[in-house]
């Protein structure tokens, strides 16, 4: 028997249900660290609308082979979406909608990553919602806001940075601000977006009711730079790109490695960390240099700094020139590729990757996730449902539906478990 | 309204970035956030930018920007009294966040295990570069080492050149996010049945954790992806653009450049032409003639009333007159005593649309008295007791 109060359970999340209306990737990425934590997640496609990467897969298939099936093989869509059940419901007909205001009756949140219009042309904005059930958390994952004169411009992660302010701060020094792109906006945004939910339903534990979450992905990232905006108030200076030099540190910076296109990262934070490199690249003369003695000396000669330890850099293997700076305590990172990183020994000591057999696409080794709880263990519960894999579990089990009723929606392709044909060709 | 985090008491103890900003969302959320710096303050406070590039520990940009709504205390760690008091602080916080090296809060006798015994619902984040185990565990790290690591500068810059950092130190915010939302899920656990845990995050593992396409593309068909060429933007009258055209955008596109010429010319129309120009490549010249007549703004907003998708590169300048931040009343004007009024970014997110409430960074131990008085045994006396031996500022 449970004690009411206080039941027991191991992960958090378990017992809210949680509708996914997410497509590309902040969105199903909230989703997946709901469903990391216990949540029930249903993900929410249709025969017409699958999650776009199902179809514009980039060809990132097992071997690269799309199989009879691609829309289940994809890895963008495989990595973001386990512990997620799925269901194909098409949200274009009335009927599709009402069977998804019968879900909205039974859960605690829905979150999508739609524009502005999407849902207010359903009818079924926020307080649609909120009339079916008063409990629900809308969580909307937008890319400038639900209001403004551009909440309903079209935008990507790579276009959000520029728009948020990261861009100008990136680039080689001097230069034309050319288009680096990092995406940073999308997986920033959907672990926000998950931490800004379950601070909603502590919210509805509070006051005894939803809310609307109307949350900003540009704004997201112009709040890392609380900084740069307040130098231009008070200095009048508008910060541009440094290039991988440290206005703090010195020197800073990547330095080439023995091997291709092989780096690693240095970043000298003080005149104790400067001597140390000097023993360990085997300069121990150059602590005493008149032209390194201080912060101040060294950004003055950062040039010739840079000169020395690259000359050490060069002969050494990136993994060899890190170890070698981080036995005499500096902060150096080798520049790591993503087969690094499968390689990485203490990502692997770490047990971070974990390894999921999706139905479609075999058995692949996926990034786990950045945080570990004592006390409950998060793990993949379950892969990535192939499109629609969960409609009758759904239909009967959660919203109670008899099997005529189940069949009559498979029969009006209301649910389905493949892609339209002119969804195939990507029009989405 | 009732905020999220209403009620909840945060203890922040660590430097730098990552858990000022994992706390700075909780306090925006309604949380009670109580920072304990180290006597000569948070290090932040050192690093600016600061006005007239004059140092000043109560006007760097930095710590004012991550410690709003926070309360500050400065306490002596290292002494047994100090200690007590942390221990004396935790018994009325839900929560801790900090980012000292993994052992540092156990070797003073107020760690997680420390705590716990008595403090069973505690959650309690730790941050660090790399996690309270594993090979790397006490490597010496900072946002470009953590940022290689990761993976993520590896895909930045032109492959003909050395790779990049990117602005916004995106390693240690990330974590402070990750950290965030770790800390939420436990929390919920803790209130609803008692059982609070520690939570371990590791910044290496977040940008491990941010790939798009990167970590799959090698393990799904063994490709390892690296920086590429860098997009040369395009120019307008007062800065730069840049256009995202996806080959069923390409006839918004043309129109949008060639205006009635495109229609005259029959490009619109023409398959052959759209699968070959599926960028902006053979219109380089028609481009340029539109773009830089135009302010990067007025043009950025004609590209998407044209429903083609196109950005500006926004600086300082452009983000603080944003009209799309202004419509949405996202900055923040705070009056700080030492720095004055400033303009700061607000919260990304708002809940039933209504304004957060933000107050200005703390003083350097500025609440000193009425946290030890308030949460803690000490009287006034034993206050100034522990503030003359110089355990607490």
């Amino acid at each position: 028997m449970t004690d009411q109060t206080q039941p027991t359970r191991v992960l958090p999340l378990e017992g809210i249900r949680v509708l996914d209306l997410g497509m590309f990737w902040a969105g199903p990425l909230a989703g997946k660290w709901l469903g990391d934590a216990g949540a029930q997640v249903i993900k929410i496609e249709s025969a017409s609308h699958p999650d776009n990467l199902r179809i514009l897969a980039r060809d990132v298939y097992p071997a690269g082979d799309p199989g009879t099936r691609p829309w289940n093989r994809s890895g963008m869509i495989n990595e973001r979406n386990r512990n997620k059940l799925g269901l194909a419901l098409e949200m274009g007909t009335a009927e599709g909608r009402d069977v998804f205001r019968e879900l909205v009756a039974v859960s605690d949140v829905v979150i999508h990553n739609f524009s502005t219009r999407v849902l207010r042309a359903w009818g079924l904005d926020y307080d649609a919602l909120r009339t079916i059930n008063p409990q629900i958390i809308l969580a909307s994952i937008f890319s400038q806001g639900g209001d403004g004169p551009e909440s309903t411009f079209v935008s990507f992660g790579g276009t959000l940075e520029q728009l948020g302010g990261l861009t100008y701060l990136s680039g080689y020094p001097g230069e034309m601000p050319g288009v680096v792109t990092l995406q940073l906006p999308d997986p920033l945004g959907g672990a926000m977006a998950a931490g800004l939910i379950v601070a909603a339903l502590r919210q509805r534990r509070l006051r005894g009711e939803g809310t609307h979450i109307d949350f900003s992905q540009r704004e997201n990232v112009t709040s890392l730079l609380g900084d740069v905006l307040i130098d231009y108030q008070v200095n009048g200076r508008i910060a541009a790109a440094q290039g991988n030099r440290d206005p703090h540190m010195a020197p800073h910076g990547v330095y080439r490695c023995a091997g291709e296109d092989a780096w690693v990262t240095i970043a000298v934070r003080d005149d104790h960390d400067w001597a140390n490199l000097c023993r360990a690249v085997g300069r121990p003369e150059l602590q005493h240099d008149i032209r390194f003695a201080t912060v101040a000396a060294r950004h003055q000669h950062h040039d010739e700094a840079d000169e020395a330890i690259n000359a050490w850099t060069a002969r050494l293997d990136k993994q060899e020139a890190m170890e070698a700076l981080q036995r005499w305590g500096v902060p150096a990172g080798a520049v790591n590729t993503s087969a690094d990183l499968y390689a990485d020994a203490h990502l692997r000591e770490r047990a971070y990757w974990e390894a999921v057999e999706d139905p479609d696409a075999g058995p692949h080794l996926y990034p786990g996730r950045p945080f570990r709880l004592s006390r409950s263990p998060l793990s993949t519960r379950f892969p990535t449902p192939m499109l629609g894999q969960h409609n009758t579990f759904v239909l009967r089990e959660i919203l109670g539906k008899t099997d005529d009723e189940i069949r009559a929606l498979v029969e009006r392709g209301t649910v389905a478990v493949e892609p339209t044909d002119q969804a195939r060709r990507g029009n989405l | 309204m009732t905020r999220p985090l209403d009620g909840l008491t945060i203890l922040e103890t660590g430097q730098g970035i990552s858990a000022a900003y994992c706390a700075l969302l909780m306090g925006a959320l309604g949380a009670d956030v109580i920072k304990v710096e180290p006597l000569g303050g948070d290090e932040t406070r050192r690093l600016g930018p600061f006005p007239e590039d004059i140092p000043d520990r109560e006007r760097s940009a930095l710590f004012l920007t991550l410690n709003r709504n926070k309360r500050s205390i400065a306490i002596d760690l290292d002494t047994a009294t100090g200690q007590e008091l942390f221990r004396q602080l935790a018994r009325h916080a839900g929560l801790v966040v900090e980012n000292h090296a993994p052992g540092y809060m156990a070797a003073r006798h107020i760690g997680y295990q420390d705590l716990a015994g008595d403090l069973p619902a505690l959650v309690w984040t730790a941050i660090t570069p790399f996690g309270q185990d594993g090979p790397y565990r006490d490597y010496a790290a900072t946002e470009v080492t953590l940022f290689a690591l990761g993976g993520m500068m590896n895909l930045v810059g032109d492959i003909e050149r050395e790779p990049l950092m990117f602005g916004g130190r995106p390693s240690l915010h990330s974590a402070g996010v990750y950290g965030f939302s770790a800390a939420m899920i436990a929390l919920e656990m803790a209130e609803t049945c008692g059982t609070g845990q520690f939570v371990d995050v590791a910044v290496f593992e977040g940008l491990a954790a941010s790939h798009f396409q990167a970590l799959v593309d090698y393990e799904y068909r063994g490709l390892v992806r690296r920086r590429t060429e860098v997009r040369m933007p395009i120019p307008t009258l007062d800065g730069f653009i840049s256009f995202t055209v996806q080959a069923h955008q390409y006839q918004d596109f043309q129109r949008l450049i060639l205006g009635e010429r495109a229609v005259k010319e029959g490009q619109v129309d023409d398959a052959v032409a759209r699968d070959r120009n599926r960028t902006e490549g053979e219109m380089d010249t028609e481009i340029l003639v539109w773009s830089v007549q135009q302010t990067k703004y007025d043009a950025y907003r004609a590209a998407q009333s044209a429903r083609v998708p196109a950005a500006f590169i926004a600086d300082a300048r452009d983000l603080l007159g944003s009209p799309q931040y202004q419509a949405r009343d996202y900055f923040v004007t705070l009056d700080h005593p030492d720095a004055g009024p400033l303009i700061y970014p607000g919260f990304p997110a708002k809940f039933d649309g209504a304004a957060w409430e933000w107050a200005a960074a703390p003083r350097l131990s500025q609440h000193a008295d009425e946290i030890l008085l308030g949460l803690t045994d000490l009287s006034a006396d034993e206050v100034a007791e522990v503030k003359a031996a110089g355990v607490v500022r």
